[in-house]
């Protein structure tokens, strides 16, 4: 690999000063004398470190004491073999590419380089005449395809169903003002890892070690429209941002510099948002958005840095996926005709059946157009039972149902087609609160509690993200997502410290189930955490749960969830080292008021192995909202941890920042 | 013992972290819809914008030809939202299809309406596809005068 880079790099450098050589010499003199001055000039500057010339070589924001190092880990991107560790010899080996000629223009430094060419320009003065005469036509043609004088940052909401996408996604879209270009036609730019093969555990583990090229693409926004909206359900928001037609060429330049370049790509902190935070950055460094990120980068944090930024955002859309149109549509009917609609899609109900034929014109359009809506969600998706068993089944057996889904199809739009019936579009309320108003994903917490009559103060870190007793606002309803997060106990009593435990994932996802989409729900945790066993001694224990369930929105405020669990708990006291549990659990959710949040869970585990062998908790909770980051927790519950059985009372204050 | 356990849950740990943040190229590309009856490519289109060796030649296709070439992507990879737009003879599809189609201001909503009414000549069958639709669209157009 090294080898390949260091033969690249020679050979580009031949390639670049050959016909430099091979100029008449007064000219080269001139270019050389030039050349000499500019760089005295660049140097008396410093102009190497200004925040423009550290955007375009991609130097994240430095650690104090850490060596600068380019992200951009194709050696291409670099002209100086110093390149990529130091941004003098980058700016110095720029400067003299672009006095040397090349026969072909496309490939000449002044082509490949633009934004650096402008920005050099601009701040050295350097007149145009001075330079060799190029035209970029591949540049110039690329320019015109884009056509684009605005920008918007996209945000598809997370999906805890899928797991690469729990945090959410960003990428940006080239939008034409100046005529009014229709967004779905509008080219996007997006950021990921290239991988050759799916998703396995391979993927992982070279995403997290950056095994990955990380590269930026094109693809028109209707694209990611089909494919987050329609077919993975996810809401999207778009968020208008305030470049000028001035600053989106010039960020245009740079990508046309990074479009062969690549990343080696991290999940972590060089991701998606990340970079796309760089770009943006490109075409005006004093936004400083990826100053905060050092450690980790969320594509939630990512729109909040955006919509913090002084003057950069103008306006934001919200766009709903089909599950929230079909959602909307449902509620605006009555049961009655709801149930004719699914009826018709399932293909239990005949058009001409007088049960729905004989309904006025304008019920029968709006029942068509959710049974079609309702119909393509089912073809988009897999949510149906049987589709879990089409996976074992015969090409030819799952080709047939397509079709009969798609005549239905056909037949459903003819029918709406042939009704004279004009009806508005279907109302879909905007979400109350965007992703970047909601509270954000790191949490402090300082408890006071009383457990079997022993007081403590605990104190709680979370790196991320979400729990279902954090304030709403902003994100999705039923949803949790929490990583890392430790605890520590303080009892005054015997002036004593001690680790209380850490959470390491815990994913709870419980999407309500409603009469058309009707998702299942999901729980899994893995955790160090104290459980109670004989003599008040509380064991440090491995803690690995999954449930699979069902939950249901009850009414607009109250949400209800069933789970059967398993458990496994690791911990010497266990003869095997190892208790395996089986059991259930119910949670009801009730949500007050914007501030006020309640709640009751119950669970019951029993063991196949252990002393006393069951456990149970049953607990209630009441969450106060202070401010947008801070929130009073209060919890009372029963406990029956194996052999001893105790109370537990708790109040917590808990600051996210 | 302990560290058997730290060890456990550090691979669970890792292993759903690197699950987390952003999503993946192959995602987005391999959800190609079965509901248009055709694949629709999503990485032809982004290696054509992103290669810089693909010279587009404007002289060898002419401007007439690209728009051609642009309606066909869009009404390939937009086949079913398309015609449950044009169903109602209304919608964002729809609208874009007519600023693909570089239909004027004044015209379209004739447009959107004729596809509507004529929704049965557009899509004969559910074996319809988006090469067919493009043509019936066309001959519907000049029938219409649009």
């Amino acid at each position: 690999m090294l080898f390949k880079s260091v033969v690249i790099i020679v050979l580009l450098t031949v390639f670049f000063t050959l016909p430099a050589v091979a100029e008449p010499f007064a000219k080269n003199l001139n270019n050389n004398k030039l050349l000499a001055a500019l760089v005295i000039e660049a140097r008396a500057g410093e102009i190497w470190l200004r925040p423009e010339w550290r955007a375009l070589l991609h130097l994240p924001p430095s650690l104090l004491g850490s060596r600068e190092t380019s992200l951009v880990d194709e050696p291409r991107f670099f002209l100086s073999p110093e390149g990529k560790t130091s941004a003098q010899a980058e700016l110095e080996a720029t400067l003299a590419q672009f006095f040397t000629v090349v026969e072909d223009n496309n490939a000449a430094v002044a082509c490949r380089f633009p934004a650096r060419l402008a920005w050099l320009r601009k701040v050295l003065d350097i007149n145009k005449s001075a330079l060799p005469d190029y035209q970029c036509k591949r540049l110039n043609n690329w320019l015109r395809k884009l056509d684009a004088d605005g920008l918007s940052l996209i945000f598809p909401v997370s999906v805890l169903n899928s797991p690469a996408s729990m945090f959410g996604h960003t990428f940006l879209r080239l939008d034409r003002r100046a005529d009014k270009k229709p967004d779905l036609l509008a080219p996007t730019i997006n950021f990921a890892a290239y991988a050759d093969q799916g998703r396995g555990f391979g993927f992982a583990i070279n995403g997290v070690f950056g095994g990955y090229p990380g590269r930026f693409t094109l693809a028109p926004y209707y694209q990611r429209v089909k494919s987050y909206s329609d077919i993975e359900n996810r809401d999207m928001w778009e968020y208008q941002l305030s470049y000028s037609p001035a600053e989106v060429n010039f960020m245009l330049l740079h990508l046309w510099e990074l479009l062969p370049a690549y990343f080696d790509y991290y999940f972590i902190d060089e991701n998606c948002s990340y970079h796309l935070l760089a770009l943006l950055e490109v075409a005006r460094p004093e936004l400083n958005l990826t100053e905060g990120f050092y450690w980790d980068a969320t594509p939630a944090d990512t729109v909040r840095a955006i919509s913090n930024a002084p003057g950069l955002l103008t306006k934001v859309t919200y766009r709903p996926s089909l599950r929230e149109t079909i959602k909307a549509r449902a509620e605006a009917l009555p049961l009655s005709e709801q149930k004719l609609a699914k009826a018709l899609a399932l293909g239990e109900l005949k058009l001409q059946e007088p049960v729905f034929a004989d309904k006025s014109l304008s019920s029968q359009a709006e029942i068509l157009e959710l049974a079609s809506d309702y119909l393509a969600y089912l073809q988009a998706s897999r949510h149906k039972a049987q589709d879990v068993f089409d996976l074992a089944a015969e090409p030819a057996i799952i080709e047939r149902r397509r079709e009969v889904l798609d005549n239905r199809q056909h037949g459903l739009l003819a029918a709406r087609s042939n009704l004279r019936v004009d009806l508005p579009a279907p109302q879909i309320a905007e979400p109350a609160f965007r992703p970047d108003q909601g509270h954000r994903g790191r949490r402090l917490a300082l408890r006071y509690g009383s457990e079997a009559s022993a007081e403590y103060l605990q104190f709680d870190f979370r790196w991320a993200y979400h729990d279902l007793y954090d304030p709403d606002g902003g994100f999705i309803a039923g949803a949790q997502l929490e990583f890392l997060a430790p605890s520590f106990r303080f009892y005054p009593e015997e002036n004593h410290w001690q680790f209380e435990g850490i959470n390491f994932v815990d994913i709870i996802s419980a999407p309500g189930r409603n009469y058309f989409i009707r998702p299942f729900s999901w729980k899994a945790t893995a955790s160090l955490r104290r459980y109670q066993f004989d003599d008040d001694e509380r064991v440090l224990t491995g803690d690995f749960k999954m449930a699979a369930g069902l939950s249901y929105q009850l009414t607009s405020r109250v949400a209800a969830s069933v789970y059967v669990d398993t458990q496994l708990l690791l911990a010497d006291e266990f003869s095997d080292s190892a208790a395996l549990g089986f059991g259930a659990s119910t949670e009801i959710l009730y949500t007050l008021s914007d501030k006020w949040k309640a709640g009751l869970q119950t669970e019951l585990m029993h063991y196949v192995e252990g002393p006393g062998k069951t456990r149970y908790k049953a607990s209630a909770k009441l969450r106060r909202t202070l401010e947008q980051d801070s929130a009073l927790v209060l919890e009372l519950s029963e406990n029956k941890e194996f052999s001893s059985s105790f109370l537990q009372g708790q109040l917590s204050w808990q600051y996210y920042f | 013992m302990l560290y058997r356990k730290l060890n456990l849950a550090f691979a669970t740990l890792i292993g759903a972290f690197l699950l987390a943040s952003c999503s993946v190229t192959t995602a987005p590309t391999d959800a190609s819809s079965g509901t248009t009856g055709q694949t629709t490519d999503a990485t032809s289109d982004l290696t054509s914008s992103t290669t810089l060796d693909d010279d587009e030649d404007e002289d060898e296709n002419s401007e007439e030809q690209k728009q051609e070439e642009a309606v066909e992507d869009f009404v390939a990879a937009n086949f079913s939202q398309l015609r449950a737009d044009m169903s109602v003879g209304r919608g964002e599809y729809l609208g874009s299809l007519a600023t693909l189609l570089a239909i004027d201001d004044a015209r379209k909503e004739a447009f959107y309406a004729m596809t509507k009414n004529n929704f049965t000549q557009l899509f004969a069958s559910s074996t319809t596809t988006a090469k067919d639709l493009v043509l019936n669209l066309k001959q519907e157009m000049t029938v219409a005068k649009i």
